[in-house]
């Protein structure tokens, strides 16, 4: 059984103007879990993912993160995050907020800079992690310089190069052309076949099903866990959280509807091919 | 009221192009460009001391000239380069110096009278021209090394020479993020600016444009406020403790350290000849 690296209990987080973001959460994810975060705008899933970087102090509950209890006093100790901030890595929604050094090389190199990495440690990181996601021929450009695309990939690059053992990211979908959003999903694909824990923040339903195994889906006070099969079969669930279900799927539950038997409705492409070529070749 | 937009609008696309462009310039493969941006800054930071302490028109002319050849060998063009200098030295120190020339600040042999009124008169003085001309002379030379050291070094190898320098790295961290966030922040203007434009029709007036401007004053400040926390969050989860780490460290060419040398002993070689030069004029 794997062990948790993240553990909330009863997490409720204000924001100092008194809004409630979140509300007695309770969840845990394990290590070499792809998990999704889904939920209406306003749901406080980037709240909950920076509580879950150890980023922010919840204002009541319990965090432990790799089984250390995490409070607002430990947010503020370098040393003592040092080896939390070297395992977790947070990529967030604005790739403008991650990006701010004045070149892509220097905002690479300033994770592994500021976790202790020996210079030629940190240059050796950086060329092969810009190698790696295709971004060599921009390293010396100011991020202002750079298209949609490419700032998304750079500021996953900042999180890749110190290798986390867990990746939080926040809607890493939006903005995305398809063609990129297509070559980023082949890359959470590499990384979570890799072994990385992934923890997604999106209500990019589509996504999901290439990626996620196991999906919370939260309404400030309401956390569901569950299954990513079960929890995209329950409409009513989804609906109340303002998802929708992929594309793939709602074609072959109208298909269902219709008196077509399905056995197990597909939601991504290559599921419904594979569907399709079975009931072709009978 | 557009005009005041147009303007505006036309300023924050200008400012970002120019700062793009100058780079473009940075990147060129001259002179300069080919120096260490550590070498760099201090050779020409002792041109500029010793453009300070220079006294003499015929000095002042020399660095002048010296900053134009150095533009050229730098591959800057000085149909650029001669307006950028020129552009700021009648700007701000023409309008400080003119009353140095006159009678009332500076006496000497007058020129021309400009007003009379019974004994009292308000002359241009040869004594007050000289000053002046020293001034904007020595304006326009140490603004031209200083022009130089912008346009031929590319933002973040001057960030990583004031870093290896010993600037502090607190002020240096503060630099190079602001000239990150500038360009975002230019742009956010920008966008708010269109969008405004974008939902006006006909004339405003212009105190009532005014009024409208200050809520997107207000919110170009949230923006950044909000901005500064999540950027904040972002360096800390990368291990930022509140300590700027520093970047790479570069070994120093021979080529740079040649001209390192050449700058700085021309530098006080001038600085010696002034001295020299004053020395003389006090002796009987």
């Amino acid at each position: 059984m794997p062990s948790p690296v993240i553990e909330l209990h009863n997490v409720s987080y204000t924001y100092p103007d008194g809004t409630e973001a979140l509300k007695n959460i309770t969840a845990k994810i394990f290590e070499g879990e792809s998990v999704a975060i889904a939920g209406p705008n306003g749901a406080g899933k980037s709240t909950l993912l920076l509580i879950m970087g150890g980023l922010l102090a919840p204002s009541s509950g319990e965090v432990k993160i790799f089984g250390k209890k995490i409070d607002g006093k430990m947010i503020s100790n370098v040393k003592k995050m040092y080896e939390v901030r070297k395992k977790m890595g947070i990529v967030f929604q604005d790739p403008d907020v991650q990006l701010f050094s004045s070149t892509v090389h220097d905002d690479v190199a300033f994770g592994p800079i500021h976790l202790g990495m020996s210079m030629d440690e940190v240059e050796s990181k950086v060329s092969d992690t810009l190698k790696f996601l295709g971004l060599e021929h921009v390293a010396e450009k100011h991020p202002y310089e750079l298209s949609g695309g490419e700032k998304r990939k750079a500021a996953i690059a900042t999180v890749l190069v110190s290798s986390p053992d867990v990746l939080l990211l926040d809607e890493p979908t939006a903005d995305l052309d398809p063609k990129s959003r297509k070559e980023f999903v082949e890359l959470l694909k590499k990384l979570k076949d890799g072994g990385k824990t992934i923890v997604i923040a999106t209500h990019d339903m589509e996504m999901l099903p290439e990626i996620a195994e196991k999906i919370f889906v939260i309404d400030r006070e309401n956390i569901t866990e569950g299954n990513l099969r079960d929890v995209l079969m329950d409409e009513k669930l989804l609906e109340e959280a303002n998802l929708d279900v992929p594309l793939v799927a709602r074609l072959f539950k109208m298909l269902e509807s219709s008196g077509l038997n399905c056995d197990e409705i597909p939601f991504n492409t290559d599921g419904a091919i594979e569907k399709i070529r079975n009931m072709v070749n009978g | 009221m557009s005009k005041f937009i147009d303007k505006t609008l036309s300023n924050a696309i200008g400012y970002i192009q120019q700062s793009i462009y100058s780079e473009k310039y940075a990147k060129r493969n001259g002179l300069l460009q080919g120096i260490d941006g550590r070498a760099k800054i201090i050779a020409l930071l002792f041109l500029i001391i010793s453009a300070v302490y220079a006294k003499t028109i015929d000095m002042l002319l020399f660095f002048i000239v010296l900053s134009m050849i150095l533009a050229a060998a730098s591959k800057i063009p000085l149909s650029f380069f001669i307006p950028r200098v020129w552009f700021f030295v009648p700007l701000f120190t023409g309008i400080i110096v003119l009353p140095a020339t006159l009678n009332v600040v500076t006496p000497g042999k007058e020129i021309f009278t400009l007003m009379a009124i019974k004994s009292w008169h308000l002359s241009v003085t040869k004594e007050g021209i000289h000053a002046a001309a020293i001034l904007i002379a020595r304006v326009a030379a140490t603004s031209s090394f200083a022009i130089l050291i912008t346009l031929t070094t590319r933002w973040n190898d001057a960030v990583e020479s004031m870093h290896d320098l010993k600037f502090p790295k607190v002020f240096v961290l503060v630099l190079s993020m602001s000239y990150r966030y500038i360009f975002l922040l230019l742009d956010m203007v920008k966008n708010m600016l269109l969008s405004r434009k974008s939902r006006v029709m006909g004339k405003e007036k212009s105190m009532g444009s005014w009024k409208l401007y200050s809520p997107i004053i207000a919110s170009l400040f949230m923006k950044a406020f909000s901005l500064n926390g999540k950027v904040y969050h972002a360096m800390l989860a990368r291990g930022f403790g509140n300590e700027p780490q520093s970047m790479k460290k570069k070994s120093i060419s021979i080529k740079s350290v040649l001209f390192l040398l050449l700058c700085t002993s021309l530098a006080i070689a001038m600085l010696i000849c002034e001295r020299q030069e004053v020395v003389q004029c006090l002796l009987p």
